[in-house]
């Protein structure tokens, strides 16, 4: 990425993950079903990076990046240990949404 | 290291320190592929090897099944005009693919010798691996094994018992068929 600006590096990024995600597209035609919510957790973790890198990332999806990096091989061994940490993420992205929900009435409720 | 001890010590490591690996052990990893057998000795196959760190990233980019950060790549191609030439369809379209699973065994129990870690990757875009790395129409990339100094070894998965692998054993006169 030599000589690159910043913004070309993050455009550069983003087309890798582009690539990622839509050759996962077309594996995903073929390739075993749980394999599916595999690369979209995978997608997850990599744009939580590329936020990261921007300075974009907050602790909870830290925490929730490094959750994923240590859970996500659990599919190789463990198909319905993988579904349950599926489920965890649910819960977690839920509840920091609600979290997010909430503040905004706040914000809105004292303007 | 006995050959037995390096099966069992063979871990599919998909996260690796930044450690390059030295040329010596990649062409050694790969005489070990050459050295597997190979259906009519046809040998229908090529290895493209990538080290440079921005063109790991690329194939990672069309690799879905390619975690971690791996230091070198070996990409095993099959050649499916060689394997059509000498052993016909099936060579081609079974046999070299055969061939192919049977070198890359090789370096990965090579590799465990040498310290190194692997992973046999093939949830890969083989149109994109060939365009981006400009291979000719015959060359047909069929499995990545990622390569690298083990950050983290996993945990060997189960493995069904002998009993249960084999489903019928035709023994001899002293023995009993199962």
């Amino acid at each position: 990425m030599k000589g690159k600006t910043k913004k070309e590096e993050l455009r550069y990024d983003l087309l890798k993950l582009f690539c990622y995600m839509i050759t996962s597209a077309r594996g995903c035609v073929e390739e075993p079903k749980l394999y599916g919510p595999f690369r979209l957790i995978d997608s997850v973790e990599r744009i939580i990076t590329l936020l990261d890198n921007e300075g974009l990332a907050d602790d909870f999806l830290k925490r929730e990046r490094a959750k994923i990096e240590e859970n996500k091989e659990i599919l190789m061994q463990d198909e319905e240990g993988f579904i349950k940490f599926l489920d965890e993420l649910v819960i977690d992205f839920t509840k920091k949404l609600k979290e997010g929900a909430v503040k905004k009435q706040v914000t809105k409720g004292a303007g | 290291m006995q050959v037995f001890d390096t099966i069992k010590q063979r871990r599919s490591v998909r996260f690796y320190t930044d450690e390059a690996i030295d040329e010596d052990k990649l062409k050694k990893l790969v005489e070990a592929a050459i050295w597997a057998p190979s259906a009519g000795n046809i040998q229908a196959w090529n290895v493209v090897i990538v080290q440079r760190k921005e063109d790991i990233e690329l194939v990672k980019a069309i690799s879905p099944g390619m975690l971690g950060n791996p230091t070198a790549l070996m990409i095993l191609c099959a050649d499916r005009r060689k394997a059509y030439d000498k052993g016909g369809e099936v060579g081609r379209d079974v046999l070299s693919l055969m061939d192919i699973a049977i070198a890359t065994q090789n370096i990965c129990l090579e590799a465990t010798e040498l310290g190194l870690g692997s992973c046999i990757i093939r949830s890969f875009n083989q149109d994109a691996v060939r365009e981006l790395l400009d291979l000719p129409k015959n060359i047909v990339p069929e499995l990545v094994v990622s390569l690298g100094y083990p950050r983290k070894i996993p945990n060997p998965p189960l493995r069904r018992t002998t009993d249960e692998a084999v489903i019928r054993w035709v023994k001899g006169e002293n023995g009993s068929e199962r």
